[in-house]
This record gives C-alpha cells, structure tokens and sequence, in this order.
C-alpha cells in the first residue's frame, strides 16, 4: 500500500432503495483516513439511487459519488459489477477500496481482487497507520488474537468490514459531493446466469433469518388469539413464532416453533407474548438484539432477558398495538 | 385283595412293545436334533459371555423360582393360571410316564400297593389339570382374543395337548372298563369315562383300548419330536435362558467394546454392525420367547402408539436369524428400523414382565449402535449429542458455571468443592439438570441445605464433574460415553472412598451400575436412600408440612431408580414423614410404574412419533386427585413440567421433588 | 456428469485461555491453539456427501492446505464419510495468504481434473469470504457464494443463494464451478467418537506444492492479543454451532445492555409506551 491513501474509495451497498448503515461506516472511516492524508472519498454506487440517498452518502464523507448505471434489476449480477468496478479501479487506480462484508460486497471484492491479482484483506477490523506503515489489523480465533497485515504487492488494497465493526460516524448535512455517472462494463466472459430472484415476505421467511419476530407463548389463552399475534407482526412486517407449547397445542405449525428443539432465532425486534421463557425457549432467541416482553406474571423469567418488559395483559394489549403500530407506519410513509 | 396295581402295556404284544420304544426314541432323536439345530443357531452369534460357576447357587434358586413358579405369569393375568395348569398337568403326567420307564427297565419294582394307588391318583387329578387348562387356553386365545396373543402358532400343540388329555382317559377308562379293578376309584376320571362304557362288551373294550392306546402313543410321540419346531420350544429353552441368561441390572447396558482396544488397534470395528455380533445368549433367548405379548402391553411407547412393540422386534429378529438361512452377517440396520429403535425409552418395563426373562432394552440399544455408527443420528440428535462432546453437559453450559447453582444459599448451608483438604464424608454430585436446570437447581440447593442440616461433611467436584454419558449411552453413542466415563472416573478415583450421593437417578445408575466395566468402583446412594436413611437416624428434625386435611400426594416411581435399581420405599418414606397429606398411588406404580417418556436420551432430542408418553403419565396423576407430584428425578420433573404447562390442571397439580418436601418439613 | 467432487476444508484456530503469542509477534504458542474444521467446510463436506448418497457423484474427496498439526479435520472428514483425503503441506505458519494458498489449491485440483468443488463461503477469520474465488480463479471456473442449496445436472449448477433479508437469487453456472456454501445451508451429520478414532487409520495422502510462481498477497506484521472488551466481532449468520457462538461471547463479541424497565398500566397508556420504544428504535415504517 502507497504511504499515502489518498484515493480512497467506497463501494456503498444499498438494498431496497435505502443505503445500508455499514455502507455509511465505511464512508465515516474513508473519510477519517482521507482527512488525514489530506485526500479524497469516491462512493461507488450501481444502480438508481435516489437523491435522497445520494445526499445521504454526501453527509456521510464522499467527494465524489459515481453511479454506474446497471440494466434493469436492482439485484446484484456478478459479472458486470465486477467487469465494471474492475475496469474503473483499473483506470482510476485507487489507493484504497472499501467493502462492506454484505453477501454483495463480500463477493464482489473477492471476484474483483482475485481477477486483476490485488492484494484483498476481508472481514478487517481497523486501518491504521503504524510506524509510517498502514496495516490492516485483521481478528483471528474468534475474536481472540488480531494480527497485523500489510500487502505486499502493488495495486488498489481491498478491505471488507461487516457491519458494527466500525461504528457510525458522524453525519455533515452540509456536505456535498460530485456525481458522476459511469457506464456499466460489459464482461467478456459472462460465466454465472442469473436465474430468478424470489422475494422473501414476512410469511414465507424462515424464521432463522426474520427481522422481527412476534412470539406466541401459552398465555394467550386459545388458538383464536393466535391471530392478534399476526396483527401485530403484519403491521410491523415481521414473522409470527411461538413455543413449543403453542406448536404442541397445534395452534401454529412446527416450522413456527423458537427453541432449542425448535429454531434459533437473531432478530433486531423479538416480541414475546404471552410467554414466560423456560430454559429451552430462551435457548432459541436470546441472542435477539432487542427484546420486548408481555406477560401478566412479574416472575416470568422472559423478563430477566427482556429489554421492555410490560405486566400486562396480551390479549389485551396486541389489537391495540398493531392497530397503533399499522397508524404509525402509515404516518412515516405520508 | 390283590396288591393294586396295573399292567404296564395292557394288551400290548411284545412286538408292538419294540415299536413303541423304536418310536419312542425316534421321537426323542427327532426332539434332540431339533433342539441341536436350535443350539447351531444360537452358536452364529459372539462367543462372549464365557459361563462360569459363578453364583451357581442363586442362578440356580432364581430359575426354579421362575419356572416351577412362574410369579411372573400370575401377576399378569388370569393366564398365569392357566399357564400353571398346563405346566404342571403336562410334567406331572410327563414324569409319571417315565416312572413306568424306570419300573420296567430296572430292577426296581415300586409300581403297586400304596405308591400306584397316590401315582393313580395324582396323575389323574393333574391330568384333569391339564385338560382344564388346554380348555381355558384354547378359549382364551381363540374366543376372546387379547390383542397381545396375536400371532404365534400354538395351535398345534393345544390342539395335541387336548388330544393327549382326552384319548388318556379314555384309554384309561377303557382299561378300568376291561379289568374293573377293586381300587378303580383311585382313577376318578377314568373311572368316570368307563362308567359310560358300560353297554360295550368286552371284547370290544380290548380292542378299542389297544387302538386307542396307540393313537395316544402317538400323539405323544408327534406332540415331543414338534417341540422344539414351535414356540412351545420356550418349554425347553426359557429354563435355560433363566439359568444362563446375563444377570447385569436392567439399568445396565452391554459394553460392546473398550474405547482403548480400538485406539490401539486391537479390534477393527465398532461392534456392534451385523447380527453375528449378538452373544449367543441373546440368540438363545430370543429361542425362550413365548409370544405372549406381556412386554408389548408395558411398553409406554407401544401404548403411545409409537412404532415399537417390543414383541415384535424379539419375534422378528428369531424369525430372522435362528432358521436355517439365517445370516450372521446380515447388517442389524436391516433388522431393527430407525423409528422402532428410537422410540424405546429403555424404561425396561417389558423386560420386568417377561416370564422368560428376554432382554428386549439389549437388542433395541444395539440396534442404536448401530444406526448411530451409519450416520442416521436424526439432527435434534446430533444436536444433542454434538452439545454433550463439546461441553460435556448437555445443556451446552460452561463448565464454570457448574457452581451458580451455590449462589445465595440461606446462612447455615454451606458448600464445599472437594480437593480442598478438608475431611468430607459424602461426595455430592450433582449432575448437569442440578447444575444447569432452573428446577434441578431448586433441588440441588434443598439438598444442600438437608446435608448442612443434618452436620454431614459433604463436596461437591464443581467444574471438574462432567455429564456421567448416561444421555450418550442410551443414544448408542457408546464412543462419547466412555470418552466421558473414563474422565470422569480419572477425576473419582481421586477420592475413591467417599460415598457419593447423587440426586438424579440416571448419574445414579450410570455411576453405580455401568462405570464398574470401565474400573470405577464407587459406593454411591441416591439422595432419596440417603435422605430417608438420615430422617430414620433421626438426624433431621421432621415437622409435616403442606396442606394437610384432604390433599394427597401421589408419586412417580423414576424408572431408572425403581425398576432399575429397587428403590421405592425410601421416597414413600420421606413423603411420609415429611407432608401431611394422603399418599395415593397412581394406576401404575412401583414395579409397574409407567415411564415419564425421558428416558433412553428421549430428553434431549424430538422423536416425533405417537403420543406424548409424558402426557400419558400425568393424566394417570390427575386421575388420582393428588394435589402434588412427588418425584425423585429431574428428568421426570421436567416432564411433567412440560404436561402442565400446557394444561389448565397444573393450576391445582404442583410437581416436587421429594427433596424440596422434605426441606420444608424440616425448616425451623 | 461429473465423477468426483472435491470438498476444500480449511482450519480455523481457536485459542483455549489466553493467546501466549512469541515475542516477535509471528507465532502463537502450539498448546493453546485447537484447529478444527469451519463450520462452513463442514456443511459443504455434508452437501458432498448427501450428493454421493443421492448417486450423483460417485467419489468425495476432500483437500485442505495446512499444517500437519491440523490434519485432524481430514481425519474427521473421512470419519463423516469422505472417500479420501490429500493434504497439502504448508509448513508451520500460522498465517498464510489466502490467495497463494488457494492458487496451490486450485493447482493440485486442476491437475486432478477436478470439475466441481464445494468449499464454505464464510469464516470466522473472513478467509471463507476469499479462498472459494481464488480457487474459481485457479481452476477457471465460475464461483457460486452463499449456496443455501444446489442442483447439479450433467454440465452445469443452479444454485439458490442467501442473501440479506431472506431473499433468494438463483444462479446458474456451467461446470467446472467451485460452490460455496451458507453455513445455514444444513446442519453437517454427527461424527461417532469410535468412527473418527477408525477414521486414524485410514492414511491421508500429503502432497508437497509445487513451488508456487505467484508471491503471496498479504503479509503478517505481528500478532497481537485483543482487548478483552471488542466492540463486535464478525457475526455469523444464523446458524452457527454453539462452540462458535460461545468463543464469541468469550471473545467479548455482543454486548448486550439491559434495562429494566417494567411498564404496567391500562391497556393503551402502556401501548403508547411501546410504541414510543419501538419508534425510537427505529422498528417502524419498515426494517433497515
């Protein structure tokens, strides 16, 4: 790597027509090593990107922001992102190319650094100039052990960080930036096919991989209150689970079922209701990021891990949240 | 008055006595080979175990207990009498014949006077026996019909049985008719039956005897040489099995191999894979079955509706491998399927009512092996037991976190962890529910405080105490389970006199019954025994607690500390003392407790087949209106924790376990 | 239809107590490392094999380029059912490229005429994220990332892949392909402790590499202990096995603050609560 990282690049993954927040911790940290090389930001972005988002990605760092234009799907098709971005690293010659570790950036970096032969560090934890060296510090063993990195042979570095690792910076609403925009590059040699894209909604998603999650426990009483429990997570887009009881009852199908005989669930929103949290449950979805819990008994052990914990009464309370919750969302589009 | 007597081989010519015993001793030949053939077969399985003389004397008293006896058989069912008269009937009049033998062939002469008058009596009486009983066989098994007779042939030897009895009177009575002997009356049946040939004259008298005679010799003759080519070879061969058979616990199950032997390369495989790899004691009992089904009605998970009658695997696996193209080498994946292995809980019910002491948990525990060597470990399974190979507990906790169970413990209850120093006369293990289960917790620290009550020195091994393997074990995964058993017994034989006390009745059995193959010898008690032995000492001050008045208690009788190990009275003892309330028993206690479905690793992965065996039991519970469930294992407090938690009766119905009682009782 | 599917396994360390690295910083004490095999690995090892059960392939064999201490998770691998195990030697280092390693990796495949390779498409240590499109680079191949199932016909390969929010792409490459698999994708089949000790016996062929033209990428400076308190480590995706899960709560990975707050109330004041929480969380008006 050149002792000066002036040219310092972005490749901002977007999902959705929304930016995705690591994108945007990648500008933060390209923008505080070109603050101290005295250099400049290059977003990256394929696609249509509304100005909105494009003003979002000024605030964030970039200078510049080039937009390749891709044909009609939004969806990432690797050869032509990587014949495009290829072909621009190669005629721009950047000192420093930022991904995000998202399945897209992930991929596409490797394809890109693997083609043209550049030295690629993924799944980095910092960027630091050392001894008049910059050196990649990469975590080892799980987390353990970080070991120092530097590339050995010339062209553009590729670092990957996935998200939460560097943390969001902050946002400069005055800031602009250059847009440009670049034609897409047609590979050679096309060598996968894009088949189909299937959409996942909230009812066909597998659990493992929902968002949100509305949990159904034995407090609800009968199989009919199942459907509040929908309300709500239809009005939040989010996917209905429930305990192993619920499942045994009958009341939702097996596929439904968080534990540790049934899935283990991440969700950033874990709703649970109506459920006390034996060991075996608890086992399938403590590792939710927020979790908010509905149970009339104080006592119930759902509300050691909760953070919201409300004692009071589900059925009563779900129509009137997802009615609320349908009113809110409804004012945030408007 | 002339001696009584009779004439052996009345109107019998001396010819017709030569073919009579030629036939005899074909009959006898053919009888012997069959049993031969039997034996060929049981020699294709391993050569292991090597019979000794050891406890010859309780081997012996154990099988004359069984057979003449047949306890088993009576507690059943109304069939255990019939089975007796049958039994008896035949070997009485089996017996009596073969005294003619000696009478005739030796020099002795015994055969009149006193002795052929209670000989005359005797065999008619039983004679009569056993005609009764043919009769109530033959009623029982093809008028009303119970579901667990479907299937074997006995149809055969009833039927030849009922001929014997019949055609013997008749011939009897014909006899009587003929010589109209003065002591006639010593033969009441017979006498009866020449009662009615009172209009037939002599002559014809004769002849029908001698006809009648040998149609009766020959049915004999037909009825011993098929012995041994239908399931009446249980005759023959349930004696043996009783005499022979592996005497092991219930609770035990068979080391196939040492986990050293394969390392270093002394055996080449992981037995057990093919059929050939059964010892030939499970061959031969597999020869005692009688099909009478008593083990298919125990079974909690053939009354679930699980795919598993344990009399059909044992009838299977005989009709499989004990004829004549019976292969050793056929794979036992082909014999006994996936679901029918799985869904035994090795609760041994089936095998606590065989009359004929089959060992069906073997079979079923081998087939495991098997499938879990061939990669069918289902994924809940392999869950499980990928948890337990890499934490060494089942619940995937840190091994630090052994001790939180210790946190906050009320002023006066101490625990200490052993290697401290300090002198201690118990060693408390405490298990992975007691370390890691919210309820196992809760008994952990009743136990504690119970011991710190009570003065006794006790420790507990802390980190260093790893899952004993039972869950590993009773999966198949013998590998895992003696990877775990060896450390384990590494760690003990640290303190190899202590008493250990354990308060979960699978570490109980696992320790006491199974690690003495693998070198560990340790004195170990269940916190039940302990417990009731201190209150009876006097060594905890008692006051019953509860309710009082009209609340009842009942208790659930832990397969692996009742059946497996005869523990039954200690809990009732405690509760006793410890609860002011009525103890019923539930339909099935004791001996015939029905299992609370956790057992054979059934705790730690979803069958998902038939009916919940849990929900069973704990209906068997409200049915007594008991207001408490006392029980002595974690596992089958979870079980029934799972019931209630979704049922509106646990509202009314707590489940205990016998140590947070007693605790109860005896806070100051 | 290809014969023979050839399943890259590569070893990630783990470190049992604390890391006890060598003054110069290049080397970490042998006894506290562990080397097992990537969860990832492992999934693609079981993909192959449900493959050969199926009849499509008829030979599983598997490659890992690592040192003789790691040759355990070949071991292991042939315990799971894997027909034979080459394992190219590289020497004692514990960092090595990634992209010089699998340039020797695809190179010992192309001279095997391999067509079809399955490997994992994410690690611990983000080596996942790279080797499966070195090795495609090697081999000429197409590279398939995120596979959470594969259909393989007689000249090509469809595969459905993750991506973010359960969405599914299907891609479609003609062989040769190297696949990489999700590590959601399946759970890999429980190993026997008596199969992996029988799986010793079986003789894994070591392979010295060629001396490779290309030079190595990146290079180690030194290695450093963490800081107990990292502020997060690479998250896996959904299904991880509880021994990676636990190293990264050890290694201080997701912190989790919680407050105690209780609400209680009628029905609609305490709603109006939650609805605030959510809000503030940003849970309304869509997910991320």
């Amino acid at each position: 790597m050149s002792t000066d990282l002036k040219n310092i690049w972005v490749f901002v993954d977007h999902m959705e027509s929304r930016v995705r927040p690591v994108s945007l911790e990648l500008l933060g940290e390209a923008r505080r090593i070109a603050n101290e090389t005295r250099g400049q930001v290059d977003a990256v972005v394929f696609g249509k990107c509304s100005e909105q988002n494009l003003g979002q990605i000024a605030s964030y760092g970039a200078d510049r922001i080039r937009v390749v234009e891709t044909r009609d799907s939004d969806s990432y098709e690797p050869d032509i992102y990587t014949s495009s971005l290829g072909t621009l690293c190669q005629s721009h010659k950047p000192d420093l190319v930022l991904f995000p570790a998202t399945t897209t950036g992930a991929d596409l970096s490797a394809r890109i650094a693997t083609a043209h032969l550049w030295p690629i560090f993924p799944r980095a934890i910092s960027i630091r100039l050392r001894e008049g060296v910059w050196e990649v510090t990469r975590a080892l063993a799980a987390g353990k052990v970080h070991a120092r990195l530097i590339p050995l042979i010339d062209g553009p570095c590729f670092v990957t960080f996935a998200p939460d690792v560097i943390g969001i910076s902050d946002e400069d609403p005055t800031r602009e930036a250059k847009v440009t925009q670049d034609a897409c590059a047609t590979p050679s040699k096309t060598l996968i096919e894009m088949k189909d894209f299937i959409r996942a909604t909230p009812d066909t998603i597998d659990l493992a991989e929902a968002e949100i999650v509305v949990s159904a426990g034995r407090g609800l009483c009968r199989p009919e209150n199942i459907g509040l429990v929908e309300d709500l997570a239809a009005a939040l887009g989010g996917s209905v689970g429930g305990t192993r009881v619920v499942v045994d009852l009958g009341w939702l199908p097996k596929e439904r079922q968080v534990g540790q005989t049934g899935k283990t669930v991440r969700p950033r929103l874990y709703i649970a209701c109506g459920l006390s949290g034996a060991t075996q449950h608890i086992m399938g979805m403590k590792q939710s990021e927020t979790i908010v819990a509905i149970n009339t008994d104080p006592g119930a052990p759902i509300f050691k891990i909760a953070d919201l914990a409300a004692t009071v009464d589900a059925i009563q309370i779900l129509p009137i949240l997802a009615e609320k919750c349908a009113r809110k969302v409804e004012e945030d589009k408007a | 008055m002339d001696e009584a007597t009779r004439e052996i081989f009345f109107g019998i010519s001396g010819f017709e006595r030569t073919a009579f015993f030629t036939l005899a001793y074909a009959s006898l030949s053919i009888f012997a080979g069959g049993l031969l053939l039997r034996m060929f077969y049981w020699a294709r399985g391993a050569s292991y175990p090597k019979l000794t003389f050891r406890s010859l004397g309780n081997r012996t008293a154990h099988t004359l207990w069984h057979v003449f006896l047949q306890p088993r058989l009576l507690k059943a069912s109304s069939a255990g009498w019939l089975h007796l008269l049958i039994f008896w009937g035949f070997l009485i009049l089996f017996v009596g014949t073969e005294i003619l033998t000696v009478e005739i062939d030796t020099p002795l002469s015994f055969f009149s006077g006193t002795f052929y008058l209670v000989f005359s009596l005797t065999t008619d009486v039983f004679g009569v026996l056993l005609l009764i009983g043919v009769c109530m066989a033959v009623h029982r098994r093809y008028v009303i019909r119970p579901a667990r007779l479907k299937g074997p042939a006995y149809g055969l030897p009833l039927t030849l049985l009922g001929f014997l009895a019949v055609t013997g009177f008749v011939v009897e009575g014909l006899r009587l008719a003929h010589s109209d002997p003065a002591w006639y009356a010593w033969s009441p049946a017979g006498a009866l039956v020449a009662t009615m040939t009172e209009s037939i004259e002599t002559p014809t008298l004769a002849a029908w005897h001698h006809d009648l005679w040998w149609v009766h010799a020959v049915i004999a003759f037909v009825f011993i040489a098929t012995i041994p080519f239908g399931p009446l070879r249980h005759a023959v061969v349930a004696p043996l099995n009783w005499f022979l058979r592996d005497r092991r616990p219930s609770g035990a199950l068979t080391t196939p191999y040492h986990l050293e032997d394969l390392k270093s390369g002394a055996i080449d495989r992981a037995a057990p894979e093919i059929a050939g790899d059964f010892s030939w004691i499970q061959l031969m009992a597999l020869d005692a079955c009688t099909e009478c089904g008593l083990c298919e009605e125990a079974c909690p998970a053939w009354v679930a509706k699980r795919p598993l009658s344990p009399k059909k695997t044992v009838v299977n696996l005989r009709n499989n491998l004990n004829r004549w193209s019976g292969d050793p080498s056929i794979p036992l994946r082909q014999l006994v399927g996936e679901a029918e292995a799985w869904s035994c809980t090795t609760c041994s019910a089936c095998m606590s009512v065989c009359p004929v002491g089959v060992r069906h948990v073997d079979y079923l525990v081998d087939a495991r092996r098997v499938h879990i060597m061939a990669n069918q470990a289902s994924p809940t399974m392999a869950s499980a037991l990928e948890t337990l190979r890499v934490h060494g507990n089942p619940f995937g906790m840190g091994a630090e976190q052994r001790l939180a169970w210790t946190a906050n413990l009320p002023a006066g209850t101490k625990v200490d962890i052993a290697d401290n120093g300090s002198e201690i006369d118990l060693i408390y293990w405490v298990g992975c529910s007691g370390a890691f289960d919210e309820q196992g917790q809760k008994t952990a620290r009743a136990i504690a405080e119970l011991l710190s009550r009570a003065g006794i020195r006790f420790a507990v091994l802390g980190p260093k105490e790893r899952c004993t393997g039972d869950p590993a074990r009773r999966l198949g995964e013998e590998g895992l389970f003696q990877q775990l058993a060896s450390a384990n017994i590494t760690n003990l034989d640290k303190h190899k006199d202590t008493k250990i006390l354990t308060s979960c009745p699978h570490c109980f059995n696992t320790l006491k019954n199974e690690y003495p193959d693998f070198g560990g010898h340790y004195e170990v008690v269940h916190h039940t025994s302990y417990l009731a032995g201190l209150v009876a000492e006097g060594r905890l001050d008692v006051r019953p607690s509860g309710a009082g008045g009209n609340s009842v208690v009942t208790y659930h009788d832990s397969c692996y500390l009742g059946r497996h190990n005869d523990i039954f009275d200690a809990p009732r003892e405690i509760l006793s003392a410890a609860l002011s309330a009525n103890l019923k028993e539930m339909k099935s206690s004791r001996t015939d407790g029905f299992c609370c479905g956790a057992g054979g690793g059934h705790a730690w992965f979803d069958l998902d087949k038939g009916e919940k065996i849990n929900a069973i039991r704990y209906d068997q519970a409200v049915e007594t209106g008991a207001d408490t469930i006392a029980t002595a294992c974690p596992n089958c407090h979870i079980m029934f924790d799972e019931v209630g938690s979704g049922r509106e009766e646990a509202e009314r119905l707590q489940v205990r376990d016998v140590a947070e009682i007693l605790n109860e009782a005896t806070r100051s | 239809m290809s014969e023979e599917v050839f399943v890259v396994l590569q070893p990630d360390f783990a470190i049992n107590g604390r890391a006890s690295i060598a003054r110069d910083g290049k080397s970490i004490a042998q006894e506290c490392l562990s080397l097992t095999s990537r969860l990832a690995d492992q999934v693609a090892l079981e993909q192959a094999l449900r493959l050969r059960e199926k009849g499509h392939v008829s030979r599983v064999t598997c490659v890992a380029a690592c040192s003789s201490a790691a040759e355990d998770i070949l071991t292991q691998a042939m315990a799971s059912g894997a027909d034979r195990a080459l394992r190219i030697d590289t020497g004692d280092d514990l960092y090595i490229d990634a992209q010089a390693v699998g340039q020797k990796i695809a190179n010992e495949i192309t001279g095997l005429n391999g067509e079809l390779v399955f490997t994992g498409s994410w690690s611990g240590d983000g080596n996942g994220d790279l080797m499966p499109h070195v090795i495609a680079a090697g081999l000429g191949a197409a590279c398939l990332s995120n596979t959470m199932n594969v259909e393989i016909s007689a000249d090509r390969v469809q595969i459905e892949r993750r991506i973010e929010k359960g969405h599914r792409q299907i891609w479609e490459a003609i062989l040769p392909a190297v696949v990489a698999f999700d590590p959601s994708a399946t759970a890999p089949r429980y190993v026997p402790v008596a199969a992996q000790i029988l799986a010793r016996r079986r003789s894994i062929t070591v392979i010295d590499p060629v001396l490779s033209v290309e030079q190595p990428a990146t290079a180690l400076r030194k290695f450093i202990p963490a800081r107990i308190r990292a502020k997060r480590v690479s998250v896996a995706p959904a299904h991880q096995t509880v021994q990676e899960r636990m190293q990264a709560t050890v290694a201080g990975g997701v912190s989790k603050k919680k407050s105690s707050t209780t609400l209680s109330g009628p029905p609609h004041q305490v709603a109006d609560q939650i609805i605030a929480f959510l809000e503030e969380r940003k849970f309304l008006g869509g997910a991320e």
